[in-house]
């Protein structure tokens, strides 16, 4: 059962973003910038070397559809984004969003590269 | 340990949802951005701004079951390694224009869920406030 497959590979990617998210917060709450920005980057590092690397089939959505897109986050991204909006914060509120998808999709581009020289 | 169950339950559940959207036959076969993604992003935001927004206001701030629905399933729901592999993938193939499109609509329509979320807590709020205390209409 893919469906099954994907939940587990999700269950142990949001477990460890939230515990990274914890480890780093300490006592400051559940939405934390740096925690956000480090789990998006490197789960879309991780995912492009993945991908790069040319797994397929079970293991790539126990993977990809799973543990990266559970450990990766759109929601807490766009909260933090709009807090920064909020308390107009707007030049951090720019440079935070959009240094995120910049580095994420460069990261996701650089992990490519990095999967297919180790193929 | 209560709150770490209740995140890989959340986890399990939110990736499982996100995976079935993305393989519901309403799509087309070739969409010009992907509307799968785009869906589970907003809806995800707009539904964890509303649950964050209420839990602060009425104090339930460290509720393990909060964690569960907020960082376990809203946070595997949504996600930003497959926005970022769609965008490199889009731009390798000089699909310009659907990138910025994509995008725009995922930023825009993120944050607009997110302020929509907490524009409802707030009301929702200020409901239970006046039904609690028995005042009368204003």
């Amino acid at each position: 059962m893919e469906y099954l497959i994907v939940g587990i590979g999700g269950l142990f990617g949001s477990i460890t973003r939230f515990s990274i998210g914890r480890l780093l917060a300490g006592k400051s709450g559940c939405v934390y910038y740096p925690a956000t920005f480090m789990v998006n980057i490197t789960g879309s590092l991780l995912l492009g070397l993945v991908s790069g690397v040319g797994i397929q089939g079970d293991t790539q959505r126990f993977l990809g559809d799973g543990f990266f897109g559970a450990y990766t986050t759109f929601s807490t991204f766009m909260y933090e984004g709009f807090r920064l909006f909020k308390d107009k914060n707007i030049l951090n509120a720019l440079v935070y969003i959009m240094g995120s998808i910049i580095t994420g999709v460069t990261g996701f581009a650089l992990g490519v590269g990095m999967g297919m020289w180790f193929k | 340990m209560n709150k770490y169950l209740y995140v890989a339950i959340g986890g399990f559940i939110g990736s499982v949802l996100r995976f079935s959207i993305k393989h519901t036959a309403v799509f087309p076969d070739k969409p010009a951005i992907p509307f799968n993604t785009l869906i589970v992003n907003i809806s995800g935001s707009f539904i964890l701004a509303l649950v964050l927004y209420f839990t602060i206001e009425t104090g339930f701030i460290n509720s393990d079951i909060k964690d569960g629905i907020t960082a376990g399933l809203l946070g595997a729901f949504t996600t930003f390694s497959a926005l970022c592999r769609e965008t490199a993938e889009m731009l390798s193939k000089g699909l310009y224009f659907n990138v910025g499109f994509y995008l725009l609509l995922s930023v825009s329509g993120g944050l607009a869920a997110i302020y929509t979320g907490y524009i409802l807590a707030a009301k929702a709020v200020a409901f239970i406030g006046n039904t609690g205390t028995g005042k009368a209409e204003e």
